[in-house]
């Protein structure tokens, strides 16, 4: 149980001459909610866009140090399309794309080539019910997933990284755009996911991170603050900045 | 249901202080027994066994503290969980005087009592029944329960009057009997705290149920 599915050992991240992540060394253990907590500005958000090569897209980011996914670098041993289905991502604001609820779930699947509709009638069933969204849907999956709620929509979300099969689900602030009821939908399906995949998620809201995750890191100035089980991390931290943080004190 | 995990956390946090409850309320019974039988094995070992419900105590303290840490709950689960912080520490004090009556069992054993063993018995199981339906009380937030446990109290501290009454005559009548009468005396002194810690896990339970700090 106790695998390390990611491995990140002495990343730096540049964006120019600035450096926004410092020495980062953090173990992601296989089928648990790491939850990465810190104020605005901590690079808790650039971080988790390197477990899936996100940073990729900018000209100016460089990258040294390694990052290990199943034992293997990302950057030199992954093939980024391979990549990228086995570490899926959920974003803040929902953001189906403008076709029907079917054909969102349906596309990460055709895009791999599956074409049998039979195969996509199960995957998009299969995900929209482990997204546990499939109830509230299922009458009408042709009609347009915009004109879902969006909480609906960020579920639908999730489902659509489900449905090519990842292994780890990478969630940056999936719930910042959701009222309570839609928040609470998604911390309990979290908590049901982590039963298949490993989830890391980045949250503004540091109570979240103490409801639903295993471990935690606290992110300050680009560095790792402090990084532990999530009841050590909520109960009695190490770090005074740790403290001071999840208190409320500051950030 | 929203917060499944939470729920769950609560419902666990529930029958875990039923299940030191329970190991608290056979602490009491078995040493009524020894001390009846003159039992000190079974007396030693309820000394022994002390450190398993010490231990349900702190683990039960870093549950609670840990839910309230990581699950920030608000009115009636805040409540619940503070009453069941202070009712584990009611619990441990009533095992402590499990304890204090298997020592004194021991500490009897080659002796003759001054006098027959029949309402310190009695004490204990009116302690063991008020406590298991004060657990109950707190698990199902039920303050009218806990007012009717509390009122069962005044027999148990009339029951300690009397013996100490009687003891006394025994005691005047005979200087010799004074170290027995004493013994006996604290035995059921010890049942009669007991009564009073089940009182204050009634009074956490109204806490529990209407936010009021009740002197039952």
């Amino acid at each position: 149980m106790e695998t390390n599915k990611i491995a990140v050992n002495k990343l730096n991240l540049f964006y120019g001459d600035f450096q926004a992540l410092h020495d980062i060394n953090i173990e992601i253990k296989e089928k648990e909610v790491t939850a990465l907590i810190g104020p605005s500005g901590c690079g808790k958000s650039t971080f988790i866009r390197t477990l899936n090569r996100m940073n990729d897209l900018i000209d100016i980011v460089k990258i040294d140090g390694t990052i290990q996914y199943d034992a293997m670098d990302i950057y030199k041993q992954w093939d980024l399309i391979e990549l990228r289905k086995k570490v899926g991502m959920v974003f803040q604001k929902p953001n189906p794309f403008p076709m029907s609820i079917y054909d969102n779930i349906a596309y990460g699947p055709r895009t791999h080539g599956i074409k049998s509709r039979q195969k996509l009638n199960n995957i998009v069933e299969n995900s929209l019910d482990q997204a546990s969204l499939l109830d509230e849907v299922k009458d009408r999956l042709h009609k347009p997933a915009l004109g879902l709620s969006g909480g609906q929509q960020q579920r639908l979300c999730i489902a659509r990284v489900l449905a090519v099969e990842p292994d780890v689900v990478l969630m940056d602030e999936p719930t910042s755009a959701l009222d309570p009821i839609s928040t609470s939908r998604i911390e309990d399906l979290i908590d049901e996911l982590k039963k298949s995949y490993t989830i890391v998620i980045v949250t503004h809201n540091m109570q979240q991170a103490g409801r639903i995750s295993d471990k935690t890191a606290f992110f300050l100035h680009g560095k790792i603050e402090e990084f532990g089980g999530t009841d050590q991390i909520f109960f009695n931290p190490v770090s005074s900045k740790t403290e001071a943080y999840i208190s409320g004190k500051f950030g | 249901m929203i917060r499944q995990h939470y729920e769950d956390e609560l419902a666990e946090l529930n029958r875990d202080i039923m299940k030191m409850g329970l190991r608290v309320e056979e602490a009491i019974s078995l040493s009524i027994e020894a001390l009846k039988n003159k039992d000190t094995d079974l007396a030693q070992r309820i000394i022994n066994d002390d450190t398993i419900i010490d231990k349900m105590e702190r683990d039960l303290c870093d549950q609670c503290a840990l839910i309230i840490a990581r699950q920030q709950p608000v009115a009636g689960d805040l409540r619940h969980l503070i009453s069941g912080i202070k009712i584990i520490t009611d619990l441990e004090r009533i095992a402590d005087h499990a304890v204090h009556i298997a020592k004194g069992t021991i500490k009897m054993a080659g002796e003759e009592y001054i006098k027959p063993l029949l309402d310190i018995p009695r004490m204990a199981e009116m302690s063991c029944s008020m406590l298991s339906r004060a657990v109950i009380a707190y698990v199902e937030q039920d303050a009218e329960l806990a007012f009717k446990i509390a009122k069962d109290d005044n027999i148990i501290d009339d029951m300690h009057k009397q013996i100490v009454r009687e003891l006394l005559t025994y005691m005047m009548q005979d200087p010799k009997k004074i170290e027995g009468g004493m013994s006996l005396m604290y035995m059921s002194r010890f049942m009669e705290r007991a009564g009073d810690h089940v009182r204050n896990i009634c009074e956490w339970v109204v806490f529990d149920e209407t936010g009021e700090h009740e002197n039952l």
